[in-house]
């Protein structure tokens, strides 16, 4: 944990300084979880402000400060699927501009044997958006605490309150969805690809 | 396709971390803390001026609650002697009503 349960106490107490130091701490932490779960960089602070303020009306609520770290987790990914749910309808899906290029790329890296090109990782990134966009709020949730921030099952099942075979099976489902929606993706890409190509040589005859 | 032959755990933890690898780490504005401040604040004042209107609302109801419930005692108190020919509670006690049995007999 990167403050000591005394801190902690001490917040809960009603000791501004000592949340302050919280905030301090897990901020970077916190922010990059978010960053990484809406993908959308102008509302990261917003969402992260969100996430401290719940933190401190409910941290009384905290009765043993060992498990604040995933504590603090729930309160981010709650913080998260409400601004998804909120947003749902506002993400615009650039599907027109992928390509099989991006989907190769891509395709290559998640192989392991190439690494990206610093030309291709902006068209990487924005099929990987679109991807993200597509995994539902729930499981991308999920899928970034355990392959991102790296959570044990342990620290899982504190965050989701239930037990870790249960959390296995989720985690599996979650990745399963994800590789369904990869696959869909890159086949609509693929279509998307030959048809432009197909509609150009049309032209030229 | 490459994903077919991947594992699942072994593609989502390659997915993600390309993914984050793209995205990279987010600086938070050196103003970060302060604007959590102040809305923690602006949320305090607006706690607190909700707190005023209901902590007026439940002593109002109290108030009520109160006087409603000593109506409610009173009446039941008094109720299973209403139709009662005999003494009234409040006139006469029970060694009276005992006294009085002695001497009719």
């Amino acid at each position: 944990m990167l403050v000591d349960p005394e801190t902690i106490v001490r917040a809960q107490s009603g000791d501004d300084e000592a949340f302050s130091e919280i905030i301090r701490t897990y901020r970077k932490r916190i922010l990059g979880t978010v960053y990484r779960t809406i993908s959308r960089v102008d509302d990261v602070e917003d969402v992260g402000q969100e996430v401290f303020v719940r933190l401190h009306d409910s941290l009384r609520q905290l009765r043993t400060p060992q498990v604040f770290e995933p504590w603090l987790y729930r309160l981010t990914i709650n913080a998260c699927y409400d601004y998804l749910r909120r947003k749902r309808r506002e993400i615009d899906v650039r599907m027109a501009d992928l390509s099989e290029e991006q989907v190769v790329a891509v395709d290559a890296a998640l192989s392991g044997k190439k690494a990206l090109e610093e030309s291709k990782k902006e068209g990487a990134r924005e099929l990987l958006e679109i991807l993200m966009s597509r995994i539902s709020a729930a499981d991308r949730g999920l899928l970034v605490l355990k392959e991102i921030e790296g959570l044990t099952l342990k620290e899982l099942s504190v965050v989701y309150r239930v037990n870790t075979n249960a959390l296995k099976v989720r985690l599996f489902r979650a990745r399963k969805r994800a590789l369904k929606a990869y696959e869909e993706l890159t086949e609509e890409a693929r279509i998307r690809t030959r048809g432009e190509d197909d509609a150009s040589q049309a032209s030229e005859i | 396709m490459q994903v077919k032959r991947a594992k699942f755990d072994e593609f989502c933890g390659r997915l993600f971390a390309i993914h984050r690898d793209l995205l990279g780490d987010f600086e938070p504005s050196p103003a970060f803390s302060a604007k959590v401040w102040a809305r923690i604040e602006a949320r305090r004042r607006a706690g607190a001026e909700d707190m005023d209107f209901w902590t007026a609302c439940l002593t109002e109801w109290s108030r009520w609650f109160v006087r409603v419930a000593m109506v409610a005692a009173a009446l039941a108190l008094w109720l299973p002697f209403a139709n009662d020919a005999g003494p009234g509670v409040l006139e006469t006690s029970y060694v009276d009503v005992l006294i009085q049995d002695e001497l009719d007999q």
